[in-house]
C-alpha cells in the first residue's frame, strides 16, 4: 500500500472492516489449528488402504493451504488497519497545522 | 488401483473414517461461514475507502481472499462426503465379510485370512469332499465379491480426496463461480426441501450471498433454504418493501399536492380528470401508510428481539403472512410451530411472537440451558379474518391450502436441521389447528413427533389416531369457558356474538368434524388452568408448562384430565 489518497474515507468504518476480516482469519487458523488432528486418521487398522493414503497426504496439502490462506486473510486485515492508521494520524496532522495557522 | 487384502477388511477401523469426515464437515461449515463472515464483513469497504490505488489493491486484495475462501467450501464438503460414505460403506463391507468368515468357520471350513484360502472339513465320502470343495470355493467367490466391493470404494475414495486438494501455488483459485440464475431457484422451489437443501449447501458462499442479494424473495420463501440465510433474505424484503411504500406514499403527497393546486386551472375536462386522480390518490394514501405501518411494526418487533428473532417467511400481500421463529430451528433439539387461527394478520404477528416467546421461555426452563428450543409463529397461510372472510371459518378451503404449506415448511425445518436431536411439535390455537388436523391427515404427513391443539373447534379428522402422529401423540387442550374449544359454549355464540355468531356456532358444532375434546375422539386431554379462547399462554399457568413439557418431549411432566402417556 503506498501513501494516504487524497479521497474521503471513513477511518473508523475502515477500522471495523480490517478487525472483521482479522476475525476471518483468526477463525480459518482456528479450523486448522483445532481440526488438524482429527482430518487425517490416527496410525492405527488402516494398512493398505489407499483411501488412509490419500487423505493422510491430503491432510497435509490441506493444512498447507488453510495455513496459507490465513495468512494472507490475516495480512490483508493488518493492510486495512494500517491504512486506518496513516488516515487517521494525517487527519490529525491537518488538525495540527490548521490550529498551529490558527484557522 | 487397490491392493486391499481380505485381512486389511476385516482389520479395517469405520470409526476413524466417520471421526475424520466429521472433522472434514466441521472445516467445511468453518469456511462456509468465514466465506459469508468475509463477504459481510467487507461489504461496506468500498464505501470505507473509495477510491485511490491505494484503495483498488485493497479492493483487489479483498476480492480474491473472498474467491479463495469460498472455493475452498466445496472441495472440502466434497471430502467430507466421500469419507462419510467410506466409512458407512466400509462398515457394511467388514461386516458381511466377517459375517461369511464366522458362517464358515462354524460349517467346519478353516479360513485362512492372511492367505485368502477356505479348506474344507474332512469329508467321509468322496461324494461329499466334492461338495464341500465346492462349497469352499463358492465362500471364497463371495469373499473376493465383497473384497472387490471394498477395493473399489477405497480406489473412489483415494480418487475423491486427491481431486480435492488445492494447487500448491494456486490453491482453489480466486475467480468466484458464475452466478446462480432466477431460473435455477424458480427450479428448486416446491422439490424436495431436502433436494433443495443438498442444492444450497453445493453452493459456495458467494454463489448463496449472490441469491439472497438478487433474490431474497425467493431464498426467504423456500423450504429447505438454512433458517439464517432465509432470515437474511426476508429482512431485505421487508427492507425492500418498506422503501417501495415509502416511495410511493412521499410521491402520492407530491402529486396530491400538485392535483390540489391545479384543480381550478386549465380546460373543464382537465379538473375533473384531477378532481378523479386526487380522490383515487385520497382513497390510496390511508393504504399505503397503513400497510407501511404494519411493517414497521413488524420491524420494530424483530428489532426488540435482538438476535433472537428470525424471520422465515414474508408475504405483505393482502392480509399479510409472516413466518418468524423465536430461537433457531435448525440448531434446536426442540422445535414448536405455533399456527394460530381466525383473525390474525400482520398486524397481529407480534401477539403471536409473544407467544412463541412466551412458549420458549417455559420451555427453556424444562431443559438445562437455553438454546435448546425455538418456537415459530407460523402464520404460513391466510386465515378467515373478522370481515366478509367469516364465513370461509366454517369451511376448511383455507386450511386444506394452509395443511399444505405446513407439510412442505415442516419437511424443510427437518431438512435443514443440523446434527442432533430434532424434536418436533405442532400447536394449532383455534382454526390453525384444523389447518395441523389438515396437515396431519388427508394424504399428508406432516413430520412432527407431536401434535398439540389449545381451543380447537375440530380437526377435520374423526380419530386422534387419523392424525399420522398416532394418538397417544395428540394432546388436546380447552378452557372449560371456551366458547371455541369446548363443546357446551358453542351454542353461546348463537346470542352472545352479533351477526356472525351463528357462523362460528354452526362452524364450531360440525363443519370441522367431532371436537377433540371429546371421550371419543381418542387423544390425550392436557390440563387447563386458564380462561378463556386466548388465554393459554398466561405465564406460570399449567396450561402453558403443559404445552411446554410436550415440546420438550417430558410426557411424564404433563398433568392430564384424560389419556395416557406414549
Amino acid at each position: 500500500m503506498g501513501a494516504p489518497d487524497e479521497f474521503a474515507v471513513d477511518v473508523p468504518l475502515l477500522r471495523k472492516i480490517a478487525h472483521s476480516v482479522d476475525e476471518v482469519g483468526k477463525s480459518v487458523d482456528g479450523a486448522v489449528g483445532k481440526r488438524t488432528a482429527t482430518l487425517t486418521l490416527a496410525d492405527g487398522r488402516d494398512a493398505g488402504w489407499s483411501a488412509a493414503d490419500a487423505l493422510r497426504s491430503g491432510a497435509t496439502v490441506w493444512e498447507t493451504f488453510l495455513s496459507g490462506l490465513h495468512t494472507r486473510i490475516c495480512g490483508l486485515g493488518a493492510q486495512l488497519s494500517e491504512a486506518a492508521d496513516r488516515y487517521e494520524q494525517a487527519d490529525a496532522d491537518a488538525a495540527r497545522r490548521h490550529r498551529m495557522r490558527g484557522d | 488401483m487397490s491392493t486391499l487384502t481380505l485381512a486389511q477388511l476385516l482389520a479395517a477401523d469405520p470409526g476413524s473414517f466417520d471421526a475424520a469426515a466429521q472433522a472434514w464437515h466441521a472445516l467445511s461449515d468453518n469456511l462456509d461461514r468465514a466465506g459469508e463472515d468475509l463477504i459481510r464483513g467487507t461489504r461496506d469497504l468500498p464505501n470505507a475507502w473509495p477510491e485511490g490505488t491505494a484503495s483498488q489493491g485493497a479492493h483487489t486484495a479483498t476480492e480474491a481472499a473472498r474467491g479463495e475462501l469460498s472455493d475452498a467450501y466445496n472441495p472440502a464438503r466434497r471430502i467430507h462426503q466421500a469419507l462419510d460414505h467410506h466409512a458407512a460403506t466400509l462398515a457394511s463391507l467388514r461386516s458381511q465379510a466377517q459375517g461369511q468368515v464366522d458362517a464358515a468357520r462354524q460349517g467346519g471350513f478353516a479360513v485362512d485370512v492372511g492367505g485368502f484360502t477356505v479348506t474344507p472339513p474332512q469329508a467321509h465320502t468322496e461324494l461329499a469332499a466334492i461338495s464341500l470343495e465346492k462349497r469352499a470355493q463358492q465362500i471364497v467367490h463371495e469373499l473376493s465379491d465383497v473384497l472387490g466391493r471394498a477395493q473399489a470404494l477405497d480406489d473412489s475414495t483415494a480418487t475423491a480426496i486427491n481431486a480435492n486438494l488445492p494447487d500448491p501455488v494456486t490453491g482453489f483459485g480466486q475467480r468466484a463461480l458464475p452466478p446462480v440464475s432466477r431460473a435455477d431457484l424458480v427450479a428448486m422451489k416446491g422439490r424436495d426441501p431436502k433436494q433443495v437443501d443438498d442444492w444450497w449447501r453445493s453452493l459456495t458462499p458467494e454463489q448463496q450471498q449472490q441469491l439472497i442479494r438478487d433474490y431474497p424473495d425467493l431464498v426467504g420463501s423456500t423450504d429447505g433454504i438454512p433458517c439464517l440465510d432465509r432470515d437474511q433474505a426476508n429482512r431485505l424484503v421487508l427492507r425492500d418493501d418498506r422503501t417501495a411504500l415509502q416511495q410511493r406514499e412521499d410521491w402520492i403527497r407530491q402529486r396530491m399536492a400538485w392535483l390540489q393546486a391545479h384543480l381550478t386551472g386549465g380546460t373543464a375536462s382537465d379538473q375533473m380528470a384531477h378532481h378523479a386522480e386526487w380522490a383515487r390518490l385520497n382513497n390510496e394514501l390511508p393504504q399505503v401508510e397503513a400497510q407501511k405501518a404494519r411493517l414497521d411494526r413488524l420491524s420494530g418487533k424483530l428489532d426488540s428481539m435482538g438476535g433472537q428473532a428470525l424471520l422465515l417467511g414474508l408475504d405483505p400481500a393482502g392480509d399479510g403472512k409472516a413466518i418468524v421463529a423465536v430461537g433457531n430451528p435448525d440448531t434446536a433439539t426442540h422445535t414448536a410451530v405455533l399456527v394460530p387461527g381466525v383473525s390474525t394478520n400482520l398486524d397481529g404477528m407480534s401477539g403471536q411472537i409473544d407467544r412463541a416467546d412466551q412458549i420458549r421461555t417455559a420451555a427453556d426452563r424444562t431443559v438445562n440451558g437455553p438454546g435448546q428450543v425455538a418456537v415459530v409463529a407460523w402464520l404460513g397461510y391466510d386465515p378467515p379474518q373478522m370481515d366478509a372472510s367469516l364465513p370461509t371459518a366454517v369451511a376448511s378451503h383455507r386450511a386444506e391450502v394452509g395443511g399444505v404449506a405446513l407439510d412442505g415448511f415442516v419437511d424443510g425445518l427437518r431438512a435443514t436441521h443440523g446434527p442432533g436431536g430434532d424434536h418436533i411439535t405442532a400447536i394449532g390455537h383455534s382454526y390453525g389447528s384444523v389447518v395441523v388436523g389438515q396437515a396431519a391427515s388427508h394424504g399428508h404427513q406432516l413430520a412432527v413427533d407431536d401434535i398439540v391443539t389449545a381451543g380447537s373447534p375440530g380437526m377435520d379428522v374423526d380419530h386422534a389416531r387419523d392424525l399420522n402422529v398416532g394418538s397417544r401423540h395428540v394432546w388436546i387442550g380447552a378452557a372449560d369457558d371456551d366458547p371455541i374449544g369446548n363443546p357446551a359454549g358453542h351454542a353461546g355464540y348463537e346470542t352472545a356474538v352479533p351477526i356472525v355468531g351463528p357462523w362460528i356456532a354452526q362452524a364450531e358444532d360440525s363443519d370441522h368434524g367431532p371436537s377433540p375434546q371429546g371421550d371419543d375422539f381418542g387423544a390425550n386431554r392436557y390440563h387447563v388452568d386458564t380462561h378463556g379462547h386466548s388465554g393459554y399462554w398466561d405465564r406460570n399457568s399449567q396450561s402453558l408448562a403443559n404445552q411446554a413439557n410436550i415440546v420438550t418431549g417430558q410426557y411424564g411432566l404433563v398433568t392430564l384430565d384424560l389419556g395416557s402417556r406414549p
